[in-house]
């Protein structure tokens, strides 16, 4: 017996199976504890809730959605909120981060200076204390009565920014769709240069205006281009809102992201290997064509991983939101547990939500890095 | 007969300085005057508003809203507020006390004389365990003040210290298992690894205040406060085990078998061997974790605990104060920036060290 | 007593499909010294290093002291107590001193109190001429210095058998000669000694037996003079040509 005890084999095989066995008693105890405990406060089990109306409203939202909507739409509005935050932060936070990446190693020293100023502000407060600042900010701007007039186009007041956008109905988005498919097959059929490229462009030219006519005259009647907010009584009417929960989120997740980002993009540009681009200058390239052709694309090799990471971080980020009133993912699933119950399904449905979109962020970068890694000698 | 050019020369003396790091080009000479002026003009705006113009004192309370300078004085009413939240008034000075501890732990942690396996824990334990005590009471003639009463920085500082205290060991032993030659080991805590480490921060502590209750048999459910510390030391452990895990993997291989050829225990192995190095190695990304770890706590202010962040909110929402935000959050900003902008530099003067000989 | 001090029948491992050692035996006597040759890839490194159980093999019997090294952990506990080996690289703690390199394995693997381990690792470190270097970190020392280290912390273990894994072929060649000599002396003090090595004029003046390898099998073994002056296998002509020349 003891001579199996000290066996290699056999130890290998008793130690995984009890933590597999210790594993498995913890999941079906939780399981067991948990079916009880619901039983027993009379909550439902099961995704049936997710065709009941939900009865409340929601602040925000992309799609079209009111208290008569089913919980299963309202989620996923939720989940639009999210994303929708959550890529214009990472779009607009890396345009901030380069610029911010190109000033902290500028040679101007003014430069410099304002660029780690901006990083070291920025980092070293928390995000969820930035996005309060805004919000406080926004809300605390004047009433609609008296908003601060844009230029006609739009007015900004403490319920938010109200821009002028264009009126287009859904034949005009297929007809603009279109446009833009012709466009691409255009450009690509007559790619190269000299003589074949002017004739594209000319196509192109042609398209552009036969488009135009299509969309200005194929209107139906009283139906200006532009939707324009007017003041009407206590609010504004027509335009595009965009309100002070969506708008202080995303400023303050920007400015706190494009200072990471700024940081990472900062540190694949000094990881350049000198020597390449000395080489560069030697072989006679101006600054810029070494910048563009040898700096930035070895840069933007280093950097992918902990820029991926960052992405997904500041995806994960938006959840604090929910502090300021912003209906994210995860506020309408912490409201639908106050209001329907079914909290053992929704927190499955919010974790799986996560997952899913964090994952696909990291798979899309994998195969970035994939395909743009150095090949060579690993 | 080729013409004879000389070498470029670096030109020396002020103006050329100036020139280098000014106006080296065209558009560097328009961002320098631009820059400069946005500079001096906010400089200068800062100043007036945070000092010259600023109201200091309660009494002239008045000419906050009509003035143009900052309103300090929500600091002097709401400040005791902001940093011990509903601590009784004439204890606070325990809680004082206290977090002064817990600094001082945190800076006697980062001297290398400290390093070592045995050492850290002892001082964690001794300075963390006095902190409860202290604003525990309930000996010594020292009143009962319960953790529900707990709040403003104190709290904040205890959250960060619970969570790194449980936190470390349980990194040690996640990323061990990682590495485990076991596969079911290492599978298994690898998936657990990339779940936490793909889930916000917050759907975790919001799951470990709502869920676990459902799931857990009364008796060993625990406060709300100590279950969203466990549940966010589990989260810091994921974090933290991968770094522990690339700190052992640059370790060489050789040594792991030197150290079993010579019929070292495994326990020593890690203990006196791969840990040690690990550590030291990993040191930089451990304190830029504790950093982003002290910046969450202020996310269970959602969570409805009564952190630092949470009393801010406080201090101005009752109406007398509330415009008054912008001070309170910088005065919370400079709060976290001290503590945050700390460890940083720290974490950088490590850096440098360590890239430049023995740590 | 005894008299065979590694017992090695028909030994083979198998990496997967490719077969890295085949059908292996091989004994050695108690106080002798037995170097291995051949060229890389033949599977020397892998026989040495199964023989105090850092790698496994497939089938076969291997008794090294009368204990059998294979799936039994606390057989392999006390083979590893009493053998000790010196690798190529030599694989010193890094962030202890040499001193304490000496002095921790043996409180961790053999409970011997501090001061007396201490006592004992300056001993073999002054053997090993080190000594002076007891409170400086490894990467202060020479390749040479480091080496013999290595083996002064082996040595202070009381190993009955030392293994030794190409342990100069790290070296640059000016510190080569300062590790074979102090391996030279301990194989004259009749230390059971396996050494995988190119170092032919060690071979020469030390070794009892040569064992060339090649491809995973034993090619052909002998005694030095045997081996170098009059090889039989073709294998072992072009080695020797090669090596020689």
């Amino acid at each position: 017996m003891t001579r199996l005890l000290t066996s290699q084999k056999f130890r290998r095989i008793a130690i995984q199976s009890t933590f597999v066995f210790l594993i498995a008693v913890f999941i079906i105890s939780l399981v067991v504890t948990g079916q009880r405990n619901i039983a027993a406060q009379g909550i439902a089990t099961g995704f049936g809730f997710l065709e009941r109306t939900t009865g409340w409203p929601v602040n925000f939202s992309v799609i079209e959605i009111s208290p008569r909507s089913t919980y299963a739409l309202v989620l996923w509005a939720g989940l639009i909120n999210t994303m929708l935050v959550g890529f214009l932060t990472l779009i607009f936070s890396t345009i901030l981060g380069l610029i911010l990446a190109f000033m902290r190693i500028s040679s101007n020293t003014l430069m410099n200076f304002v660029g780690t100023a901006y990083v070291e502000l920025f980092r070293n407060v928390p995000v969820i204390l930035q996005v309060f600042f805004w919000y406080a900010l926004l809300t605390h701007l004047p009433s609609p009565k008296q908003a601060y007039d844009l230029a006609g186009i739009g007015f900004l007041s403490n319920r938010g920014l109200m821009l002028a956008v264009p009126e287009l109905s859904s034949t005009d988005w297929l007809t603009l769709l279109a446009a833009l498919v012709a466009i691409m097959i255009g450009l690509f059929v007559t790619r190269g240069r000299g003589e074949a490229r002017l004739k594209g462009l000319i196509a192109v030219g042609l398209i552009v205006v036969l488009f135009a006519v299509l969309l200005l005259t194929g209107r139906a009647p009283d139906t200006g281009l532009l939707s324009v907010p007017e003041l009407k009584g206590l609010r504004f009417i027509g335009g595009m809102t965009l309100k002070p929960e969506f708008s202080a989120l995303l400023i303050g997740l920007v400015l706190f992201g494009a200072a990471y980002i700024g940081e990472i993009i900062r540190g694949g540009l000094l990881s350049v290997d000198k020597g390449k681009l000395e080489a560069g200058v030697a072989l006679g390239l101006s600054e810029f064509q070494t910048n563009r052709y040898v700096r930035i694309p070895l840069a933007f090799r280093a950097m992918l991983p902990s820029l991926s990471n960052q992405y997904v971080w500041l995806m994960k980020a938006t959840t604090v939101g929910i502090a300021i009133g912003y209906p994210d993912y995860f506020a309408i699933v912490s409201t639908s547990i106050n209001q329907a119950g079914q909290t053992m399904e929704l927190i499955a449905l919010l974790m799986g939500g996560f997952i899913v979109v964090n994952y696909s962020i990291g798979f899309l970068m994998n195969q970035i890095n994939e395909r743009i890694k150095l090949k060579g000698r690993s | 007969m080729t013409e004879v050019i000389g070498a470029p020369m670096r030109a020396t003396g002020p103006v050329a300085w100036a020139r280098r790091h000014f106006f080296a080009t065209w558009y560097d000479a328009i961002f320098s005057v631009i820059l400069g002026a946005l500079i001096i003009w906010s400089f200068n705006a800062l100043i007036s508003w945070a000092f010259l113009d600023a109201i200091w004192t309660v009494e002239n309370k008045d000419q906050c809203d009509h003035g143009a300078g900052a309103c300090w004085a929500v600091i002097q009413d709401r400040g005791r507020l902001i940093l011990f939240g509903l601590y009784p008034y004439e204890e606070q000075w325990r809680s004082t006390l206290a977090c002064l501890i817990v600094i001082v732990t945190m800076v006697l942690s980062c001297l290398p004389s400290f390093w070592s396996i045995r050492r850290i824990p002892i001082l964690w334990t001794v300075g963390f365990g006095l902190f409860i005590l202290l604003m525990r009471g309930g000996f010594a003639g020292l009143p009962l003040v319960r953790s529900e009463q707990w709040g403003g920085l104190s709290l904040t500082l205890f959250i960060f210290c619970g969570v790194f205290i449980l936190g470390m060991p349980l990194a040690v032993l996640l990323a061990l298992g990682r590495r485990s030659s076991l596969p079911v080991i290492a599978k298994g805590t690898g998936l657990f690894i990339d779940l936490f480490r793909s889930l916000p921060l917050l759907t975790i502590l919001f799951a470990a205040a709502v869920v676990v209750p459902l799931l857990v048999p009364e008796q060993i459910q625990g406060s709300k406060l100590s279950r969203v510390i466990i549940a966010f030391a589990v989260f810091f452990a994921a974090y933290q085990a991968e770094i522990i895990r690339a700190g052992m993997q640059s370790t060489s291989q050789g040594q792991e078998e030197a150290a079993v050829a010579l019929g070292m225990p495994y326990w020593s192995l890690v203990m006196d061997i791969l840990l040690p190095q690990a550590f030291r190695n990993t040191l930089p990304s451990t304190i830029n974790q504790a950093v982003i770890t002290f910046k969450e706590t202020s996310i269970v202010t959602i969570i409805g605990f009564f952190e630092v962040m949470a009393s801010g909110n406080a201090a101005i929402g009752s109406g007398e104060w509330g415009n008054q935000y912008v001070e309170v959050y910088v005065f919370l900003a400079l709060i976290y920036f001290v503590f945050v902008f700390g460890l940083s530099r720290y974490g950088s003067w490590l850096e440098t060290r360590m890239r430049l000989g023995h740590a | 007593m005894h008299n065979t001090a590694i017992s090695i029948n028909g030994l083979n491992k198998y990496y997967g499909v490719f077969q890295a050692l085949k059908d292996v035996s091989l004994d050695v006597a108690d106080g002798e010294t037995v170097v291995i040759c051949g060229p890389s890839g033949s599977g020397k490194s892998t026989l040495i290093r199964c023989m105090n159980g850092l790698e496994s093999y497939t089938d076969g019997t291997l008794e090294v002291l009368g204990h059998t090294v294979g799936d039994d952990t606390k057989e392999l506990d006390r083979v590893r107590k009493r053998v000790g080996m010196v690798f190529q690289s030599f694989n010193l703690f890094p962030h202890l001193t040499i001193l304490e390199n000496c002095v921790l394995p043996q409180v961790r693997s053999q409970g011997r109190d501090r001061t007396a381990a201490t006592v004992e690792a300056i001993d073999q470190l002054k053997k090993m001429q080190v000594d002076i270097h007891a409170e400086k970190f490894p990467d202060q020392l020479s390749g040479g210095q480091q080496q013999r280290v290595a083996l002064a912390r082996a040595l202070c273990l009381k190993p009955d058998i030392m293994l030794f894994d190409e342990p100069t072929s790290a070296l640059d060649p000016e510190m080569i000669s300062e590790v074979l000599e102090v391996m030279q002396e301990l194989a004259r003090e009749k230390m059971t000694i396996v050494c995988v090595t190119h170092e032919m004029g060690f071979a020469k003046s030390v070794a009892d037996r040569v064992i060339l390898m090649a491809s995973g099998q034993v090619v052909e073994e002998g005694t030095p003079d045997q081996m170098f002056n009059d090889p039989q296998h073709e294998i072992t002509k072009e080695f020797m040509k090669v090596v020689s020349g």
